[in-house]
């Protein structure tokens, strides 16, 4: 009977029915004797029914993998024969978890036969690797009489993902593959019109353009753009993480804003069968290489998951190696406050690779000491955003496009102009 | 899997558990109007007393103001000059009354949601441990009306005797003891 201990209600109905009774014997007031049958009798039932079995509990997640704002049951396993009558849950829920019910309390009670289980539902609320919590369980008896507990059950671990949101962009400045849904610079048998060229061996009848054809007098075939997949490196500074996260129901940092802003990034692209590798300029340095398919995006965001902000052990243009191919786009998410950071961007840049930079740094993320003019923080961060100007400036006169983070189309236009001055003949230094 | 919204969080009880709550005062309110209506005159400090341990004990169901209060209650019943009182049994009530809301309340924190299965659970049994004071109320009347007063004292002893060692032998007879 290890961990059953006897409950205050059985220690007060044995010590009511015992004085109480003696009084009444004493005294010689048999209504003495009424009041303290009920206790007697509670107290001998409670002894009746005292367990004889040990409680062992186990605790487990319905899903361990989910993506911020889903829910999942937490479900506590009890198991003690037939000494169980009632037991309780009490869960405090970590910073970014909740719980339902809300208290983070259930109470049940076991039917005889049936497994006894005690059932939460917990969500994160934003992305990262969490516990779901410290959670106590207590059990009763029958009759009230004894108490298992209250017993502190292991944690378990949840991994939220970085929740993706819509995101669609139509251009692609470098296609390079072989298949894909991004329109070549070079014809091929694709769907979107080309050119009207001479037929040449190995064109399609089907592809005859008659009119052409008749004029001319020259066979005349509709000519059409190959289809090509590319190549895209998400490139995440989390050096720095600027503003106070709410979550899911909150403002968002701008470490939140680059996470998610990579997921629907790569979920897109991925999605129309572009090869997408991420690499991660932060405490946790994630690198993962081009790849596609379900399997890679899902690679991509338990790695995105375990992000956290800090100061990377190399940081700077000599020892970084990005091992970006030729055409890759490069996407740099970043609030632009490190200049190692735009220095990697600039020599990526350098090597003719296109990138585009994607400020997570909204006016609304500044922490609070930026907008009190009582506060001297205010002047340092006046100081740090003049620089992070500077720093903007200098990346775009460099030929790099820098745009805020609005969610679906963010690079639509940047990609365009980007596709546009690839098709030009370019000055290469030698 | 599904998507949720966050709740915010509570810091007070549920109605339920107050409801729950106020069982006990009323249990201990309804102990010291029996007792005076049948004839028990208590001081104005033994009623703010019982009151206060009522109140305690309703906020901290667990702790020994439990037992404080149930003593207080058969205490305010023993200052009646009638013995055997058919208002025993409405002092009666509000003790079991007082005991299992506390009981109830003791099985989780305050803000938890209670157990309706529980609920119902104690409310039969409550009116089996009532029913018990009613036997024995009734037991009592029939001894009373017997010419010989001590034979009520010898029974009460004989059943409390009983009691004892069905209860040892209760306790005794555990396998988890045996070991």
């Amino acid at each position: 009977m290890s961990g059953w201990r006897v409950t205050g209600a059985m220690v007060r109905a044995t010590a009511i029915a015992a004085t109480v009774t003696l009084a009444g014997l004493v005294l010689g007031r048999p209504d003495l004797l009424v009041l303290a049958a009920p206790f007697g009798l509670v107290c001998a039932l409670g002894l009746a029914h005292a367990p004889r079995t040990e409680v062992s509990s186990r605790v487990q997640l319905a899903d361990r993998w989910l993506h911020e704002g889903q829910s999942t049951r937490l479900r506590i396993d009890l198991e003690s024969g037939q000494g169980l009558e009632q037991a309780t849950a009490t869960l405090s829920p970590p910073a970014f978890v909740v719980a339902q019910p809300a208290s983070g309390m259930v109470a049940a009670t076991p039917r005889v036969g049936k497994n006894f289980s005690l059932e939460l539902s917990i969500s994160p609320r934003r992305w990262g690797v969490r516990p779901a919590g410290s959670c106590m369980v207590a059990a009763t008896s029958h009759w009230g009489g004894y108490r298992w507990g209250p017993q502190r059950i292991p944690e378990v671990t949840l991994i939220a993902l970085p929740e993706t949101r819509a995101f669609t962009s139509d251009e692609s400045p470098h296609p390079v593959g072989l298949i894909g849904q991004n329109r070549s610079r070079r014809g091929g048998d694709g769907s979107e019109f080309f050119a009207i060229r001479p037929f040449q061996a190995g064109d399609r009848l089907r592809r005859v353009n008659w009119r052409t054809t008749l004029r001319t007098g020259e066979v005349h075939v509709v000519g059409t753009t190959a289809q090509e997949d590319s190549s895209l490196m998400i490139l995440l500074d989390a050096v720095t993480d600027v503003g106070t996260s709410g979550g899911l129901d909150g403002e968002p940092s701008t470490l939140d804003v680059a996470v998610r802003a990579a997921s629907a990034l790569a979920a897109h692209h991925i999605a129309v069968g572009d090869r997408v590798a991420l690499r991660v300029l932060g405490r946790t340095n994630q690198v993962l290489g081009p790849g596609t398919g379900v399997r890679h995006q899902r690679r991509l965001q338990e790695l995105l998951a375990q992000v956290q902000p800090g100061w990377p052990d190399l940081l700077g243009s000599r020892h970084l190696r990005f091992r970006a191919g030729a055409g890759t786009v490069v996407v740099v998410l970043s609030p632009m406050l490190t200049p190692e950071i735009t220095t990697s961007m600039v020599t990526l840049a350098r090597r003719g690779l296109t990138v585009v930079a994607v400020d997570t740094l909204a006016p609304q993320t500044l922490p609070e000491p930026a907008h009190d003019p009582c506060s001297a923080a205010r002047l340092a961060w006046r100081m740090r955003l003049v620089e992070r100007e500077m720093q903007v400036t200098e990346v775009t006169r460099r030929g790099i496009p820098v745009v805020p983070w609005r969610g679906p189309g963010t690079l639509d236009d940047v990609l365009r102009r980007l596709a546009r001055r690839s098709r030009l003949p370019r000055e290469v230094s030698r | 899997m599904s998507t949720a919204q966050a709740e915010r969080r509570r810091i007070y009880p549920d109605i339920d558990q107050v409801i729950l709550r106020t069982m006990v005062v009323l249990g201990g309110t309804t102990m010291l109007v029996a007792a005076q209506a049948a004839g028990a005159r208590p001081a104005q400090w033994q009623q703010a007393v019982l009151l206060c341990f009522a109140v305690l004990t309703a906020i901290r169901p667990e702790s020994i103001t439990g037992a404080a209060l149930l003593a207080g209650g058969a205490y305010l019943w023993a200052l009646t000059p009638e013995s055997l009182s058919p208002l025993v049994l409405v002092a009666a009530a509000g003790m079991v009354l007082a005991h299992v809301s506390a009981l109830v309340a003791a099985q989780g924190p305050a803000r938890m949601r209670l157990d309706g299965a529980q609920v119902r659970r104690w409310t039969v049994r409550a009116l089996l441990l009532w029913l018990a004071a009613v036997a024995v109320w009734g037991m009592s009347m029939l001894l009373a009306d017997l010419p010989e007063r001590r034979l009520a004292y010898a029974f009460g002893l004989t059943v409390l005797s009983v009691t004892a060692v069905v209860t040892t032998w209760l306790i005794g007879n555990r396998p988890d003891r045996e070991r």
